[in-house]
């Protein structure tokens, strides 16, 4: 087994669950994992494996989505149309359960992209490190930055979920918690 | 005194901090009120938010992120949930025809009892007044009288059928009631709860063909509906401290992942917890969220477990509105399965010694 094979089989999974959270598309992030890997392949010598696929993996996601994100959207549609015709009655649990994965994904795209992808990195496990080195970040910084994610996603998931109130006035709590 | 910053307890309820640091957080944390309850909120927030993030996991393929230069899509719940008109359609009829099932069965067994309470009432009506069944029925009776649901069937009344089961204790109370609320309130108030039924009823009608010609999603709803109901029994069970743990099986506790692949399970649990017995004998038992280095966090709200035998146990958590039991079962000292409503196939469930 090379290095590219050990890299697919220890990393592929993480990479691919957090790419799907990031995007909200199974199939986009399976996309964006292979074309990561392919750049593992070419690429000499790796210093930091994890740290580096996921920040290879998330640039690829913001230039792609700067890029052809118009594009996508109409094949986006066009699928969406071809899938609607063909697809079976759904249970009623699964639309609750899409509800609750709405909710937690307008809540995400509430927060910054930086704090959501160091969010959705540390949720795979990534240590501060691997943090700051794939988003180029402070190590002293990411405690900061993820307790701001957290704070924001929770409060941006309760306002969701509250009835009247208006989705969007997530004030931020991020800061030192106190100093004297 | 320095007061600890958010992002230095975050680091160390991440495990990230130094053992010097740790120490000094440590010793800092226990002689300050203030940051102890920062400590314990952000507790709170990173058990909330791995589960927001996990819920992220039932999305399918070919969704787009919403992005914030696109309003329209941001507002759209039926973009959200990716609904076409089509099938909102269909999923509303399948609530419905779960619903319908649900409540015909209540009703049934609301009216079997109320049936056979007005049976008694008139049989005694009857022995003291022949006469009673020309003049107007009583409130009560007019309650009784069955509904017009068409492919629905109902229960006959007492007088048609004598081999009716006898109510249980919560059906006679319901009938009770009933009775009482109609004898309160007179005749109106008899009508005012019909007229609450009947529409109901008649949505039944409107959905009751649909409902038998989708047997099969009738006998997932049954098995949905069985399951909420053990579900609602074991709250109640745990939540009043009356199920003992089953004798010499206490080698379940311990640090459990569940790996299920994302689009397959929207988990309420963290996909690492801990199950830990409660302190008090009338105290349900308790779930922690786990970190990734395998060490307890925060006890998950509104979730709590009980030990079916020796290597299972089934685990209940609540969200809101949202109620989920998983069942656990292991197969190995390290390795086991979940099974939980919604999902086919069971689950991979990984366990590992939870961390200090």
């Amino acid at each position: 087994m090379n290095d590219v094979d050990r890299l697919f089989r220890e990393f592929n999974q993480p990479l691919v669950r957090y790419l799907t959270r990031r995007l909200g598309d199974r199939d986009w992030a399976e996309e964006v994992a292979q074309e990561t890997f392919l750049r593992a392949m070419k690429q000499e010598t790796i210093v930091s494996e994890r740290s580096w696929l996921f920040a290879v993996a998330t640039n690829l996601v913001r230039d792609e989505a700067r890029k052809d994100i118009r594009r996508r959207h109409r094949l986006e549609l066009l699928r969406e149309q071809t899938r609607a015709e063909q697809v079976v009655e759904p249970e009623p649990l699964t639309i609750e359960r899409a509800e609750e994965a709405a909710v937690a994904r307008r809540a995400l795209n509430m927060l910054t992209e930086r704090d959501r992808e160091a969010l959705l990195m540390r949720e795979e496990g990534l240590n501060y490190t691997e943090i700051a080195a794939a988003l180029e970040l402070t190590i002293g910084s990411v405690g900061t930055t993820l307790a701001r994610a957290r704070r924001r996603l929770v409060e941006a998931y309760e306002s969701l979920q509250q009835p009247g109130r208006i989705a969007g006035g997530v004030e931020g709590g991020g800061g030192a918690h106190a100093a004297s | 005194m320095q007061h600890l910053e958010v992002g230095t307890i975050h680091a160390w309820l991440d495990g990230e901090l130094s053992s010097a640091e740790r120490a000094q957080a440590e010793q800092h944390v226990a002689e300050c009120a203030e940051c102890a309850a920062a400590v314990a909120e952000a507790r709170g927030l990173i058990a909330g938010a791995a589960r927001i993030v996990s819920a992220l996991d039932v999305v399918r393929g070919g969704v787009l992120p919403q992005q914030p230069s696109r309003p329209a899509a941001a507002g759209s719940i039926w973009r959200t949930l990716r609904l076409t008109p089509t099938r909102a359609a269909l999923a509303a009829s399948l609530l419905i025809a779960a619903g319908a099932l649900l409540s015909v069965r209540q009703n049934h067994s609301n009216d079997l009892a109320s049936s056979r309470l007005i049976s008694d009432t008139n049989t005694t009506i009857q022995a003291v007044s022949p006469s009673a069944p020309e003049a107007a029925p009583p409130a009560a009776q007019r309650l009784a009288q069955p509904a017009s649901v068409g492919g629905v069937r109902k229960s006959p009344g007492p007088a048609a059928s004598p081999k009716v089961a006898a109510p249980t204790t919560a059906m006679r109370d319901s009938a009770r009631a009933k009775t009482e609320l109609a004898a309160a309130g007179g005749s109106a108030g008899a009508v005012a709860v019909d007229s609450r039924v009947e529409p109901q009823r008649t949505a039944i009608d409107s959905v009751a063909a649909k409902a038998r010609a989708s047997a099969a999603n009738a006998g997932a709803s049954a098995d949905a509906r069985r399951q909420f109901q053990r579900s609602v029994q074991l709250n109640e069970v745990v939540t009043t401290g009356s199920i003992e743990p089953a004798p010499g099986g206490s080698d379940i506790v311990g640090c459990y992942q569940i790996k299920a692949e994302p689009n397959t399970v929207a988990l309420l649990l963290p996909g690492r917890f801990a199950l830990e017995r409660s302190s008090g004998a009338a105290a349900p038992n308790v779930v922690r969220a786990v970190t990734p280095e395998w060490r307890k966090d925060s006890v998950v709200r509104g979730s709590n477990w009980i030990q079916l035998a020796d290597n299972k146990a089934e685990i209940q958590s609540i969200d809101g509105r949202k109620r989920q039991v998983v069942s656990l079962s292991l197969t190995s000292l390290v390795a086991g399965q979940a099974t939980m409503p919604g999902i086919s196939q069971p689950v991979a469930v990984l366990r590992a010694p939870c961390r200090p």
